[in-house]
């Protein structure tokens, strides 16, 4: 990878681009952004390429790039972090009674977070990247990676009630139902 | 017991299915942008290492899927514009493209019209690198004691340095970022370090302004003309610490009133006197930024009135780039003490006198690097 070898940048968009796709949909909700999300990233990656040695450093390049084009983008568009919504659960309501509707609503609100937070939190738990890689990825400190996490795990919680648990290992003071 | 919200975002996930990329497309505008970004080094007389580096990704920088195209161009610079930027060890943001210089962990920063130079840790110097975000090379070193490390202009090619380590005497050096090639290196008026009986002798970059390059040798203000390639000291015998910044044929520069600033068209004189301390410029001199109070006022130069836009719930706010002649970058903290928190990147604008948010909490100051050519804490 010395050069900007093609062919050995088509191999890699061959191999990863699937779940990188997968984590850039979940960044913005919506199959035709993600695409565009994905094509902008990899077209980052493709001009550093010749510094990025491996494919484990590309792909890094290449989430770190969906991460903050992601956001970049949803800053430009003004995007609303909390739209209101008319059909939510009632808090405390008995999961396994209505597992699909609940499905569908944690999808909604995971949408409905601020973007930084639903970023971290896609990284952290979809992702399984570590505080310090997901804080790469953001450009942000460690610190503010937990705070995100922490804020967009709290906001979620606050609706769904306690009773679910939504990851293992939550921030301390959070999860109750283990 | 399931993970809900684990199991949602990989259900939801999985019924994405794949994408549909245009291959083409990505490495025919990847290509465009390579050709943008990269300089056209041509004739590298003084600093052969650039020539290398640069010289053989214009050789072996072929696709199998794009045209080949080793026209040298020279279209607008690719570094022109001027947004919110910051770097975190290893990587620069400049806006949402982050640039990978690693292993280089960036120290100081600067931007040109052809990309950033940055200054890194080396043992007990710092290396001056270049990157355009395509290729980072290094162009120098420097161990300045004080001031800021790298000055550049609000826009243009050129950077400046002190090589301190030089021999026989520290050298001023300015870097065209244009051409790949060094226009300046003199030591002309500095001291040997073992000679330099104060601060007042310690040789300190300043400023670029259009074709010249201010500097504080041992004798004092430096004027240097870089298509001359001749010096004038302007003011014998200051401070490195007198001199901020030279925008339009303005200096920013200490006052003698405290807490003060003064832009004049001559270093020497003192009036009309600003609030605040540490000034900045904008590139055309219309609105000066100074530190007041423990956070930032922008004084419009003409009149000397107060016109800090509104930053509502941000406490502290501090500077980190001119944008343009109307626009900046800062960064701010809505509650206690800006150097220990977490801070949000904002823009804003004299005239519309309202800021934005441009990202929150992108880190706390101690270690985050701004292209002020030095730590922002010390300014």
């Amino acid at each position: 990878m010395a050069s900007r070898d093609t062919a050995a940048f088509a191999e890699f968009v061959e191999a990863r681009s699937r779940p990188l796709f997968r984590a850039a949909y979940l960044m913005v909700g919506d199959h035709a952004l993600a695409e565009d999300l994905l094509q902008e990233a990899l077209t980052k990656t493709y001009v550093a390429w010749p510094r990025l040695r491996d494919v484990s450093k590309a792909e890094a390049y290449t989430r770190k790039a969906i991460t903050t084009t992601a956001i970049s983008w949803w800053r430009r568009k003004a995007w609303k972090n909390e739209r209101p919504r008319g059909d939510l659960p009632d808090v405390g309501r008995d999961a396994s009674t209505d597992e699909v509707d609940q499905r569908d609503w944690l999808w909604q609100e995971l949408q409905n977070l601020a973007p930084k937070q639903r970023a971290a939190i896609v990284l952290r738990y979809y992702e399984d990247l570590t505080e310090a890689q997901t804080a790469e990825a953001l450009g942000v400190t460690v610190g503010t990676v937990k705070s995100q996490v922490s804020d967009g795990l709290r906001k979620l919680r606050s609706i769904l009630g306690p009773d679910v648990m939504l990851v293992a290992n939550e921030p301390d003071g959070m999860a109750v139902g283990r | 017991m399931s993970e809900l919200l684990k199991d949602v975002m990989q259900e939801r996930a999985a019924a994405a299915g794949g994408p549909h990329l245009d291959l083409d497309a990505i490495v025919s505008n990847g290509n465009k942008r390579v050709r943008r970004n990269r300089v056209v080094v041509g004739v590298v007389a003084t600093a052969a290492v650039i020539a290398a580096v640069f010289a053989v990704p214009a050789v072996v920088d072929h696709d199998s899927v794009g045209q080949r195209n080793l026209q040298p161009v020279t279209p607008k610079p690719a570094f022109e514009t001027r947004t919110a930027t910051y770097a975190i060890d290893t990587t620069i943001y400049y806006g949402d493209d982050p640039i990978d210089v690693s292993p280089h962990v960036v120290s100081s920063l600067v931007q040109t019209d052809n990309g950033f130079v940055f200054t890194s840790p080396e043992g007990d110097q710092q290396g001056v690198y270049w990157t355009n975000a395509v290729d980072t090379v290094r162009i120098g070193a420097t161990n300045q004691a004080a001031g800021t490390m790298l000055a550049a202009d609000d826009s243009g090619p050129y950077v400046e340095w002190v090589d301190t380590d030089a021999n026989p005497l520290p050298e001023f050096v300015v870097f065209d970022t244009s051409t790949g090639k060094e226009i300046a290196r003199t030591s002309e008026g500095n001291k040997p370090a073992a000679r330099q009986t104060d601060e007042f002798e310690l040789p300190v970059v300043h400023a670029i302004d259009g074709e010249t390059a201010y500097w504080h040798s041992s004798a004092g203000t430096v004027a240097y003309d870089l298509a001359k390639g001749t010096q004038q000291l302007v003011m014998p015998h200051t401070s490195p610490a007198y001199l901020f910044d030279v925008a339009n044929g303005l200096f920013a520069h200490a006052s003698f009133d405290d807490l003060a600033s003064a832009v004049t068209t001559t270093m020497s004189a003192e009036r009309p006197v600003i609030q605040g301390v540490s000034p900045v410029l904008s590139p055309n001199g219309t609105y000066v930024a100074t530190t007041w109070q423990q956070s930032l006022r922008i004084s419009d130069v003409a009149t000397q009135r107060d016109l800090t836009p509104q930053a509502r719930d941000y406490q502290t706010v501090l500077l980190t780039q001119w944008i343009d002649d109307f626009t900046y970058a800062a960064v701010g903290t809505t509650g206690g003490n800006i150097y220990r928190g977490e801070v949000d990147s904002l823009v804003c604008s004299v005239p519309d006198g309202r800021c934005l948010v441009e990202n929150e909490q992108i880190g706390s100051l101690d270690r985050l690097v701004f292209p002020v050519g030095g730590s922002i804490t010390d300014r």
